[in-house]
């Protein structure tokens, strides 16, 4: 009940910004949106870029018998080195991180999903710097600490809230508006 | 000059792309998937008395597996099964072949679209469709899906440049209506991208002058589609569409389902839901997970464009291609919806046409060879070193080493265990090249009449020294055979417990064992165990 509260007041912040341009709802919307990223640290547990499960470890073994000689160094490289171990964990974060189907249901999926990216796009032409931190920094978050979370994306809900709401917004009430 | 750098560039790129494509064609995937197995099996029936496995003369329809495939592919194949044999080289030929044409079609449709501003960007498009995980993979295939997404993406961009010059139109047309002859997917992708595309760009269609056009278009669509029209009225043309829900609320459910997952950046830049692993690479997505970011910001372009007709078509082209894989039932098949392939380029070309023009050649060029570099290492390693091991099993891997046992020792009888997959018959009779005629003459004429109103289809078959058939424990261990099934199939315990001796084992190129064959042994066996001779 609190994390609904606080998701509708602080897309409203975030409405209010979008809508009035004051500098103190941009100051409002990402202090309000500080402790969805602490709900979403607390509750997640976080992937570990430098150790490998047994499950990785064996597969990381499967995958470097597969080269052949002439590729065997870079076989290592690619398989055992930190860097790239580091590397492709991260990919998988960030590919999961957008993943279209985090919402209850598919009706509301396509519902919300649509209007969602119309309002960011619709947004980025107005206050490109303020949604292109809004919307990147849970993705960012997603891809550093990953998705084992009881919880769901809980940072990303004022976010979705703010411009799903923004893109019903017809555009002539929309201040400044090119 | 620029012109002539631009056709150099993009010639080099189809050079490269050519040998992506032909590199190991023949043993990279290990081995012949059924579906493959089947056009090659086919198309060599064909060229034997124009008949095909069953022996019908000239099909309008395959009966493959009960899936009544359109005929094109196979047909296509017929000359090439004659030029090099009964090979994966001749069934995958053709996909590669159209592969090649796809990356110029790529290169037409971006030069046609006046969206683009650097000109550079037709080659970078062409470029990134070439080494794209996805169209290395389906370039390498041999089967329908992949000429029929390249003749739809030909017939579109025909159909685009058709708006401005309207006899184009006409061979857009002729080119949709043959791509209903290819695959499945475009037998319901082009009614339904056509009758959206009149609804949007009725204005520029329903004019006096194109009168004649559209007359003629409707006549092409009429004469081509003869075959069709016969076939509209048999069973064979519905198959298909058994798979479709009739309960509304599943269907649509269904429906927003996968549309949703074939969207999803995670299925397409991450790794696939297919739970059919022949359908992808190990440890590689469809597109390189950095191209999620031109591909948003070709979103975004589109948005703010939206008005613009070039962007309305490319959008059609985008929302259109996933409906049909989304109408086929509960399962993720993502070669359904390989027409998405050329509209997701055109995106992400359109996101890094922005990003060109916003950040300086000396960054961007040294920027885009390393992600490219790096790109095609990744390919490398998934496709050339992982897919031919980890999914050799996946790629029916030792069914050819068990037809060359089945060749050579012709004087014992075999009967190979189908309990689990109905496809195996096919992979005997490919490898064998087994007679065309004898195989024709199991099938009775009743049967060759009522070829269309699909007949159960019966995956046993007897033919050679081969029965392909499910293990019948009681009967079977008491004749003179040798039993061959995979690990599932014959358990140890089940061998020594029916006095089996092991004649043979193939393993996958991993070292696990996928077909063991046993030898009976009648004389041993008495009831409840074996008896020492």
């Amino acid at each position: 009940m609190p994390i609904t509260l606080l998701t509708i007041l602080t897309s409203g912040i975030i409405l209010s910004y979008l809508f009035s341009h004051q500098k103190i709802f941009l100051f409002l919307s990402f202090i309000f949106i500080i402790p969805f990223f602490i709900i979403q640290i607390k509750q997640t547990q976080p992937t570990n870029f430098f150790h490998l499960t047994e499950m990785e470890t064996v597969g990381q073994i499967n995958r470097i018998h597969q080269y052949p000689n002439y590729a065997f160094r870079l076989g290592h490289i690619l398989e055992e080195r930190l860097e790239f171990i580091i590397l492709f964990k991260l990919e998988k974060n960030f590919t999961d991180t957008l993943n279209f189907l985090f919402f209850p249901n598919a009706f509301l999926t396509i519902i919300f999903l649509p209007l969602f990216l119309i309002g960011v796009f619709k947004s980025i032409t107005q206050h490109r710097i303020f949604t292109l931190i809004l919307v990147c920094s849970p993705i960012l978050l997603f891809t550093l600490i990953g998705h084992q979370n009881s919880s769901g994306p809980v940072c990303l809900y004022p976010i979705i809230l703010a411009y799903f709401l923004y893109s019903l917004i017809p555009s002539k009430f929309l201040k400044n508006e090119k | 000059m620029k012109n002539k750098l631009s056709i150099f560039s993009l010639s080099l790129i189809i050079i490269f792309g050519a040998f992506l494509y032909f590199y190991k064609i023949s043993s990279i995937p290990s081995s012949v998937y059924d579906d493959e197995a089947t056009i090659g099996y086919n198309a060599y029936c064909i060229l034997t008395n124009l008949k095909d496995e069953y022996g019908k003369f000239l099909p309008i329809a395959f009966r493959f597996f009960g899936a009544y495939t359109p005929p094109l592919y196979v047909y296509l194949t017929v000359p090439l099964i004659k030029l090099f044999g009964v090979t994966a080289f001749s069934i995958r030929f053709l996909s590669v072949v159209s592969t090649l044409f796809g990356i110029i079609i790529v290169y037409f449709f971006i030069k046609e679209f006046k969206v683009f501003k650097n000109p550079s960007t037709k080659i970078i498009g062409s470029l990134l469709f070439t080494v794209l995980p996805w169209t290395v993979f389906n370039a390498r295939l041999g089967y329908e899906v992949t000429l029929g997404y390249i003749t739809f993406a030909a017939a579109s961009l025909f159909l685009w440049q058709g708006i401005k010059q309207q006899k184009i139109s006409l061979l857009a047309i002729f080119l949709f209506s043959i791509s209903t002859y290819i695959a499945h997917t475009e037998r319901y992708l082009v009614p339904i991208f056509l009758f959206t595309f009149l609804i949007i760009f009725r204005q520029s269609i329903f004019i006096k002058k194109n009168k004649t056009n559209l007359l003629l278009s409707l006549l092409i669509i009429i004469v081509t589609q003869i075959p069709n029209l016969f076939l509209i009225t048999t069973k064979a043309f519905w198959v298909k569409n058994s798979s479709i829900n009739t309960n509304l609320y599943i269907l649509s459910s269904d429906l927003i389902n996968q549309l949703l997952t074939y969207f999803s950046p995670k299925t397409l830049f991450g790794l696939t839901p297919d739970i059919n692993l022949q359908h992808s690479i190990p440890y590689q997505s469809f597109f390189y997970s950095w191209m999620i970011i031109p591909f948003f910001i070709g979103l975004y372009l589109i948005f703010k464009n939206i008005k613009k007709s070039e962007i309305k078509y490319l959008l059609l082209l985008f929302l259109t291609a996933p409906i049909p894989g989304s109408l086929s039932g509960h399962f993720i098949s993502v070669q359904r919806i390989l027409t998405l392939i050329i509209p997701m380029i055109l995106i992400i070309s359109l996101g890094i046409d922005f990003i060109s023009q916003k950040i300086k050649p000396i960054f961007f060029i040294p920027l885009f060879s390393l992600l490219i570099g790096f790109s095609l290492i990744l390919l490398w390693r998934g496709y050339f070193i992982f897919l031919p091991k980890e999914r050799a099993t996946w790629w029916s891997y030792g069914y050819g080493q068990l037809s060359e046992i089945i060749t050579q020792e012709q004087d014992k009888n075999f009967i190979i265990d189908n309990g689990r997959t109905g496809s195996i018959y096919m992979l005997i009779l490919y490898y064998t090249q087994y007679s065309p005629q004898k195989l024709q003459q199991q099938f009775s004429s009743e049967f060759i009449k009522n070829y269309y109103s699909n007949p159960p289809f019966n995956p046993n078959y007897k033919f050679g020294n081969s029965e392909i058939r499910p293990i019948n424990w009681k009967d079977d261990t008491l004749k003179d055979t040798i039993i061959v099934g995979d690990p599932l199939a014959i358990s140890d315990k089940q061998a020594k417990e029916h006095c089996l001796t092991k004649e043979f084992e193939i393993k996958d190129p991993l070292g696990k064992i996928v077909l063991t064959g046993y030898q009976t042994n009648p004389k041993r066996k008495i009831p409840g165990g074996c008896k020492s001779l």
